[in-house]
């Protein structure tokens, strides 16, 4: 009886853990990755989706691949103000328009993109290839008739592609290769998430961290006013907010319509999709232009309250008030969200360092 | 039987436990033991950069870029140091004391030594030149300069070149393969 008892009470200690009473509820430490239920993470996907993800050959110039920006060991992003993923492209000095994301916990995630075009991941994957990114075609079904084109005439892969998803990708529509695709990168990214930070562990009870960070968490749920839109696990509300990050000119046009570009809706104008800030410290620099090169440029965009958009969120529309010395205490909690970044596996082994992504691409099909 | 359960169980959340925290973790590098142990030297940062044809190469994501020296030389170069794996986010206390300067390129070469402030220990060193003119280097690197990284380390920050310091004084010397056009 005692021995059952005992084996009930370690069955129970994560779970009782996890119940237990966190010192900052509205940001607790992200969940176990949910499973899409509609794309197994087999093996063989996973394999396939790193081979996609590392393979320069699928992009016009037949040097880029989505690592170019979304880098493996650097947060899955570049750290520049925009990338320059295809010289190719239209000079040496063509960059996107946009800062690049960190893939980091996208998982969980409900939009991506900054203007949140899509909420499907797979889909989210295949769009740099219509884009100016790898650009293999400017429509989908061109793109997809490219790719595919690409991917049938390499054995390897329609092997692959064979072993992951039971089809034959010579005998399928261009678009459900395309599709696929996707969807073998999303089982890919979906391993790429970060670790239990010295936050989450403190926030539990458990574990330190400096008294600094620890009146950091307080001006960012209080004074700050950070948490309106930096909440729940991931610390993002996974909405659209208006933040003057482009502001109209003169004639009232922005730089980057932002969330409007999916809805039409003028009062979209400018609007972003909240960033997560789990590892922020290392995703320099930031918003979706890569405007603010660090993150006391950040706060002291927020401090000014400067509502340069006449969408601007009330929210944050005000100013702050902050000392410098409170700008400190928030960086120094920020910090405490950089955490160790989950161990990610292709088809050669995990992709710790160069040594191992030139392993997989010298066996790329 | 049920001392065996026990150990199964118990192997079971110990085992979840160590999965779910499992990431690619870096070999420690122990600083040296040098007399007098509070001992602080200096480092000198080298820029030198190749040139063929009145160019440098230097990297973009998809390649090289030549760039002519002609828009590096006379520029300024600005450099900090920090501490291992810290990354400047606009707070200046995080730098090493004395390790922020500007100076300088001499076509595609820059030398400076810093004062004797580095006690034994790895190091990130922040380097860019502010190749575009007007860009001014309080914003950090901008499109068109170039700045120094080294992602090939264990855990690189992405913007800083990693080095460590002995018992000794140190040059830290970076070349082409180090640069990478903004």
């Amino acid at each position: 009886m005692r021995a059952r008892i005992i084996l009930f009470v370690l069955l129970l200690l994560p779970g009782i853990a996890a119940a237990a009473d966190l010192r900052y509820p509205q940001i607790p430490p992200l969940p176990k990755a949910p499973r899409d239920p509609d794309n197994a993470p087999t093996p063989a996907r996973r394999n396939l989706g790193a081979e996609l993800f590392f393979d320069l050959r699928l992009s016009t110039s037949g040097k880029t691949s989505c690592a170019n920006c979304h880098v493996h060991n650097t947060s899955w992003q570049d750290n520049l103000v925009k990338p320059r993923p295809d010289t190719s492209q239209g000079g040496e000095f063509f960059t996107l328009a946009f800062n690049t994301d960190s893939l980091l916990n996208i998982v969980h995630r409900q939009f991506f993109f900054r203007d949140g075009r899509t909420q499907d991941l797979s889909h989210a994957f295949t769009e740099p290839w219509i884009e100016e990114n790898q650009r293999l075609g400017t429509t989908r079904p061109a793109a997809a008739t490219a790719l595919a084109g690409i991917l049938r005439g390499l054995p390897g892969y329609v092997q692959r592609f064979r072993r992951a998803f039971d089809v034959d990708i010579t005998a399928i529509p261009d678009e459900e290769v395309f599709d696929l695709a996707g969807d073998a990168l999303a089982v890919f990214a979906r391993q790429l998430v970060t670790r239990t930070s010295p936050f989450d562990r403190w926030n539990q009870g458990r574990g330190e961290i400096s008294d600094a960070a620890a009146r950091g968490v307080e001006l960012f749920t209080g004074k700050g006013r950070c948490i309106a839109c930096h909440n729940g696990p991931n610390f993002t509300d996974q909405e659209f907010h208006n933040i003057s990050s482009s502001p109209p000119d003169a004639n009232g046009v922005r730089a980057d319509e932002g969330r409007a570009k999916v809805t039409g809706l003028a009062a979209d104008g400018g609007r972003f999709l909240t960033p997560t800030l789990r590892q922020v410290t290392t995703t320099s620099p930031y918003f979706h232009d890569g405007g603010p090169g660090t993150i006391l440029d950040v706060l002291n965009h927020f401090d000014a309250g400067a509502a340069a958009d006449p969408n601007h969120d009330p929210a944050v529309g005000t100013p702050l008030g902050l000392t410098p010395a409170e700008k400190y205490d928030i960086y120094q909690f920020i910090k405490t969200l950089r955490s160790p970044v989950s161990k990610v596996r292709g088809p050669t082994g995990f992709l710790c360092d160069d040594a191992a992504v030139a392993r997989l691409r010298a066996k790329l099909p | 039987m049920t001392r065996v359960v026990l150990l199964l169980a118990l192997v079971l959340a110990l085992g979840g436990v160590r999965s779910a925290d499992a990431f690619c973790g870096c070999r420690h590098v122990k600083a040296p033991r040098c007399t007098p142990a509070d001992a602080k030297h200096r480092v000198t940062v080298r820029v030198d950069l190749a040139v063929v044809d009145g160019t440098v190469e230097v990297l973009t994501q998809t390649g090289p870029y030549r760039m002519p020296v002609a828009d590096l030389d006379g520029k300024q170069v600005v450099f900090l140091f920090l501490p291992k794996g810290e990354v400047l986010q606009g707070f200046f206390e995080e730098v090493v004391p004395g390790g922020l300067a500007i100076g300088t390129m001499q076509g595609a070469q820059f030398t400076l030594t810093t004062g004797a402030i580095f006690t034994p220990g790895e190091y990130e060193l922040v380097l860019f030149v502010d190749a575009v003119p007007g860009g001014g280097v309080g914003p950090g690197p901008q499109r068109g300069d170039i700045a120094a990284f080294d992602n090939t380390i264990c855990e690189p920050t992405g913007v800083s070149v990693r080095f460590a310091v002995g018992c000794e004084d140190t040059t830290v010397t970076l070349t082409n393969k180090h640069f990478i056009l903004f």
